[in-house]
């Protein structure tokens, strides 16, 4: 029982990790290499999920002749059909995230295009309110996924195995291999001539234009794939909770993934993973469920602590370590390489 | 059905005395100091809270309100002083103080919201009482939309006396005007700083106030409210106080009378209201690009 | 005493030294030139006197006090009199508003009498007042900017190219005022691109190459050198 209650809360916390991993990852190539500060990133969080909900959905519902979607009966039903045909299930994951991610993507690049050449805060006010009007719309229109009491039955892929437990494990393990290849693909990015380009967007958008790099597009494109990661990652977490209400996603969300980047290390990545973990452990230990697993009480509700506590370390770091724990470090495109000795320059043939 | 059309005049009023009041702070604190100060709405919740304590304790309302006004520019003042200005002394990005505004929102909204919970006072009704004077439409014109177009004709009075009158005033637009000028040459621009933030805060202060006075109050008050202060301002493209002013009606205008008309008309919901005004923020911007688009088509 | 003295200071940008090993001295009264080609570092000195750049080593001294740790503001108000080649004005004031802020620290009778003073030396600002700064052509911004520093009293003024951008008749009115000031008998340190101009209204001059002082006398003995030479050394590290 305890192996059980001990397992489901591992699970969790890792789980939950990785998302976050995955959302500061997102943050960090806007904010920390680009200079973005996307406060409206839980809505391109929202957007995957929401797609991933209508997709899973509809798709099974057009299958099964399903008429009222938001019962509890259309929702096992749904279960039943995934869990008998693993390839559908499979089919329709795979389906969502890409699609999750790329609508999130597109929207990304879409919402700031009418304030791409707006003030970072202004820009950064816009999406946040881009997001509350979204999540009140989708919250009060119920026919899209239910509103604020949202819709259930989105099928793990993996319910085809039956035993609640390996499905969870088999969904971590698939989370984990994403969220791997996620950060593998933004050091990519970051370690790349455009990386270099985001910084100086950062840093100096008027030396950036001399260059003949525009910053618009830049940030346009840096839009684009921070808010597919958060898509993705909206996806991955429809489909574990198998369920989606609009009221989790709300702005705090992004307050908090914010803070994973300023204080695990800004355009570091290694340091963002770093601040995913703490910032984690730090909601871990501020939910009612942990304190009362170790029997602690307090006279009000301990959440508020989470976001007292992130307020203040954003403000602390800001202040006293402004580069965060792990430190930025130079592009690492073949260039620097070669400068600090570590490969030797290819030759090239000119000419012919 | 016109009658309900007028009666929606006066929350409408009401509501935008409200933005529009805290939103000339906003905009304030941007000409002068340079950031958008994401904390103002906990500013704001602060005046709501102190405006609704000292009612129910049998403080008349306006002075309670001025006490609020007091409370807020004590709390702006406060966090500039232990937090911003020295982040601007280190040689902190405009970015970077924004995004602390943000971390100062969250600290102080949370601490109050814990001590709220600890007393009981997670929601809270102020002592105000609602006279009704007279009746537009269906719904009356009271003694709270007195108060708050008072509050709000007198804060822009004060404000253009002392930016037209009296030296710090002027010291205020200097700075806003050319800063480098007046750091060189021996303007005291801290004290400007330290009494722009007064300003700033008292301005939101006495927004929360009123909004106390109207509904009942939570820690989260403010924070709510903010968004719609931060679209005024965004609608006076932060450097334009007539249009900030604007800017406030529209959003309290389209807020209510615009949610009452397409409720009406397209049968939508109330509780789509938030949409509207940012349809309007949407509006603004587009047009604004398209005008700056078309003058460059035209080069 | 002079009224100003470097000693073997160093300064720049961020970490990047402009000027080194500055030894000048400037007294009371007198009118110093500092000439030289583009990108050698008048602008950083003036600056650097004023206190807006990074400083590396060495002291400065102002009227006897050790400002080398002071931030510009206190400078200002020791009367450290500075016009900055651009953005010397505040655009969105009026006139005399511009003034008023120059005269930031005097009182009611002392602000008006002070007005009264600067506005003999531009007449015709007198007709100006109530104009937007910012509304008002390069020559005439000049004289703004130039009237709201006298407003502090300076004990020294420091013209960072105040000719330049100008039409040769302003340039001329610039001068005119110029001339007006030391016969008042202000300390002036006067930057200019425009050598020739610098030397014929100056007392001494200092020439600078490549952040280093190439170069110093008085500005009679100056002119009669040929400055290309002196201008195309090339610099020593």
């Amino acid at each position: 029982m305890i192996q059980e209650g001990g397992y489901v809360l591992a699970s969790s916390f890792l789980f939950y990790l990785m998302i976050y991993t995955i959302l500061a990852l997102s943050t960090n190539i806007e904010y920390g290499y680009t200079g973005i500060p996307n406060l409206g990133k839980v809505l391109f969080y929202f957007v995957g999920g929401i797609v991933t909900a209508v997709i899973a959905t509809r798709t099974y519902d057009a299958i099964l002749g399903i008429e009222d979607p938001l019962s509890a009966v259309a929702a096992a039903k749904r279960v039943e059909l995934a869990a008998s045909e693993p390839g559908l299930a499979v089919g329709v994951f795979l389906v969502s995230l890409a699609s999750g991610g790329l609508i999130a993507g597109l929207l990304g690049y879409l919402a700031s295009y009418p304030a791409l050449a707006l003030r970072g805060s202004t820009l950064s006010i816009v999406l946040l309110i881009f997001g509350e009007a979204a999540r009140v719309f989708v919250r009060t229109y119920e026919p899209l996924v239910g509103g604020v009491f949202g819709i259930s039955g989105i099928a793990n892929p993996f319910v085809f195995l039956r035993d609640p437990l390996a499905v969870s494990t088999a969904y971590l393990v698939t989370t984990a291999l994403i969220t791997v290849a996620v950060l593998v693909l933004v050091e990519r990015l970051v370690n790349s001539p455009f990386g270099r380009v985001m910084k100086a967007v950062r840093d100096d958008e008027l030396a950036a234009y001399a260059l003949g790099k525009d910053a618009a597009s830049v940030r346009g494109w840096v839009l684009f794939t921070g808010s597919a990661l958060a898509g993705i990652a909206g996806s991955l977490y429809t489909f574990y909770s198998q369920a989606i209400f609009p009221d989790d996603f709300v702005p705090s969300l992004t307050f908090f993934v914010l803070t994973m980047v300023i204080v695990g290390g800004v355009a570091n990545n290694i340091g963002v993973v770093v601040g995913a973990l703490l910032m984690s452990l730090i909601e871990r230990f501020s939910q009612a469920s942990t304190l009362a697993f170790f029997g602690i009480h307090v006279p009000f509700d301990i959440s508020y602590v989470r976001y007292a506590v992130t307020g203040a370390l954003i403000v602390l770091f800001l202040l006293y370590r402004p580069r965060g724990l792990i430190e930025e470090r130079p592009v690492k495109t073949p260039l620097y390489d070669v400068l600090a000795g570590r490969r030797k320059a290819q030759k090239v043939r000119i000419g012919g | 059905m016109i009658e309900e059309a007028l009666g929606q005049i006066p929350i409408s009023l009401l509501a935008s005395s409200l933005y529009a009041t805290a939103a000339i702070g906003l905009t304030l604190n941007y000409l002068v100091l340079r950031y958008a100060d994401f904390a103002l709405g906990e500013y704001i919740t602060v005046g709501c809270y102190v405006a609704a304590l000292l009612t129910l304790n049998g403080l008349d309302p306006v002075t309670a309100m001025l006490a609020s006004g007091l409370a807020g520019a004590t709390l702006a003042l406060l966090a500039d002083e232990l937090a911003l200005k020295p982040l601007e002394r280190r040689g902190a990005t405009a970015l970077q103080v924004f995004i602390a505004t943000i971390g100062i929102s969250l600290l102080i909204r949370y601490v109050l919201s814990i001590a709220a919970d600890l007393e009981d006072l997670l929601f809270l009704s102020s002592g105000f009482r609602l006279v009704p004077i007279l009746y537009i439409g269906n719904r009356p014109i009271t003694n709270l939309h007195l108060l708050a177009v008072t509050v709000l004709v007198g804060s822009v009075a004060a404000l253009t006396y002392m930016s037209l009158r009296t030296r710090l005033g002027k010291g205020m637009r200097a700075v806003a005007s050319n800063r480098d000028l007046a750091i060189s040459s021996g303007i005291p621009v801290w004290r400007i700083r330290r009494f722009t933030r007064l300003l700033v805060g008292a301005f939101a202060g006495l927004s929360g106030a009123l909004w106390a006075y109207y509904t009942s109050i939570n820690p989260e008050s403010g924070w709510r409210l903010l968004l719609w202060v931060f679209a005024s301002s965004i609608i006076g493209n932060f450097t334009s106080f007539p249009l900030t002013l604007l800017g406030g009606f529209v959003i309290g205008f389209s807020e209510n009378f615009g949610m009452w008309a397409v409720s009406r008309t397209l049968a939508v919901p109330t509780a789509y209201k938030p949409l509207i005004p940012y349809l309007a923020i949407v509006a603004v911007l587009l047009y604004r690009y398209r005008m700056r688009f078309r003058g460059v088509g035209e080069g | 005493m002079s009224l100003l003295e470097l000693s073997g200071v160093t300064a720049g940008y961020g970490k990047i030294p402009i000027i080194r090993e500055i030894d000048l001295r400037v007294e009371r009264g007198e009118t110093l030139a500092v000439i030289g080609p583009n990108g050698s570092g008048k602008s950083t000195l003036a600056k650097t006197v004023v206190g807006l750049t990074t400083f590396f080593s060495g002291s400065i001294k102002f009227d006897g006090l050790d400002v080398t740790s002071l931030p510009p503001e206190r400078r200002a108000l020791l009367g450290i009199g500075y016009l900055p080649q651009t953005g010397n004005v505040f655009p969105d004031l009026t006139v005399q508003e511009n003034l008023e802020m120059g005269g930031y620290h005097l009182k009611g009778a002392e602000l008006r009498l002070k007005t009264t003073e600067v506005l003999e030396l531009f007449p015709e600002l007198r007709d100006r007042l109530d104009q937007k700064a910012g509304t008002m052509s390069g020559g005439e911004r000049q004289m703004v900017a130039m009237a709201r520093l006298l407003m502090m009293s300076p004990k020294l003024v420091i013209l960072d190219e105040p000719s330049a951008g100008l039409a040769p008749k302003l340039v001329e009115r610039v001068y005119q005022k110029i001339d007006a000031m030391r016969a008042m008998g202000m300390t002036i340190v006067l930057i200019e691109q425009h050598a020739l101009k610098a030397l014929k209204h100056s007392d001494r001059t200092v020439v600078m190459v490549g952040g280093r002082i190439a170069l110093t006398g008085t500005s009679e003995e100056v002119s009669k050198v040929d400055l290309r030479t002196v201008f195309f050394q090339v610099s020593r590290g």
